[in-house]
């Protein structure tokens, strides 16, 4: 059972990274590769019942976390073109707008 | 008993992967960012809720930790998954993505929010004229 669910997984893997590779704006991107961490926790965690190591499950926990981070990061640098958010951006771009 | 357990916890675990992939071909197959993120957001949370408690009912909530931790990954990504999505939808739809009305296919180029008659879509029916946006109209 651990295997079928982990293979109904690799396939969504798959799908997401076809979409993180075509997506035509950035946003389909992020959102496929949001997707796809998410995909790896749930495989890691599967993987650590199928293979009896539950080890694996503190790497599915710290990968959570990274995946979120990791997203939110991404979208503010798109947003606002740094990493510090909108006010130093203002500054920069103040006459394009 | 176990057996009935095994039954139980191993249709959950199917089921969600399941619904995984049920979200990779919506991932694939629905046209913009917007309906694509629902898509997305059913492995994050029926997906992911179905395997985890699947696992949970395998594992029990036992002296090693392994049941607990499963229960933090659960917590955790329900509580990430919805502020990803959310902050994904607005730079989106302020970065001048158009949404998928029910009209079809929406027009060619970028949205531009500062256009009042480009965002007709976005207004609440019940209030005609008031913008999806208040604090950005205020801001210009």
């Amino acid at each position: 059972m651990f295997t079928v669910a982990s293979l109904f997984i690799l396939a969504t893997m798959a799908l997401a990274l076809a979409r993180a590779v075509r997506g035509p704006s950035v946003y389909d991107r992020i959102v496929a590769v949001n997707a796809f961490g998410t995909m790896t926790v749930l495989l890691l965690v599967l993987l650590g019942f199928l293979t009896d190591r539950p080890e694996f499950e503190d790497i599915a926990l710290l990968y959570c976390l990274i995946n979120f981070a990791g997203t939110i990061a991404v979208l503010k640098f798109v947003k606002y073109s740094n990493l510090a958010g909108p006010r130093a951006s203002r500054q920069g771009q103040e006459g394009t707008r | 008993m176990s057996l009935v357990l095994d039954v139980v916890s191993w249709a959950c675990i199917v089921i969600g992967g399941l619904f995984c992939l049920l979200s990779g071909i919506g991932l694939v197959r629905f046209p913009d960012v917007f309906t694509r993120m629902h898509a997305a957001s059913l492995g994050d949370t029926l997906g992911a809720g179905l395997i985890i408690v699947g696992l949970l009912l395998q594992a029990g909530l036992g002296a090693d930790l392994v049941g607990i931790k499963l229960v933090m990954i659960l917590v955790f990504l329900l509580f990430t998954s919805p502020v990803a999505t959310h902050a994904l939808a607005q730079a989106a739809l302020l970065d001048g993505q158009r949404p998928w009305t029910r009209d079809g296919r929406p027009t060619e180029g970028k949205l531009d929010l500062r256009d009042a008659a480009d965002d007709d879509f976005l207004l609440d029916d019940r209030a005609p004229g008031r913008s999806a946006f208040p604090d950005q109209e205020a801001e210009r």
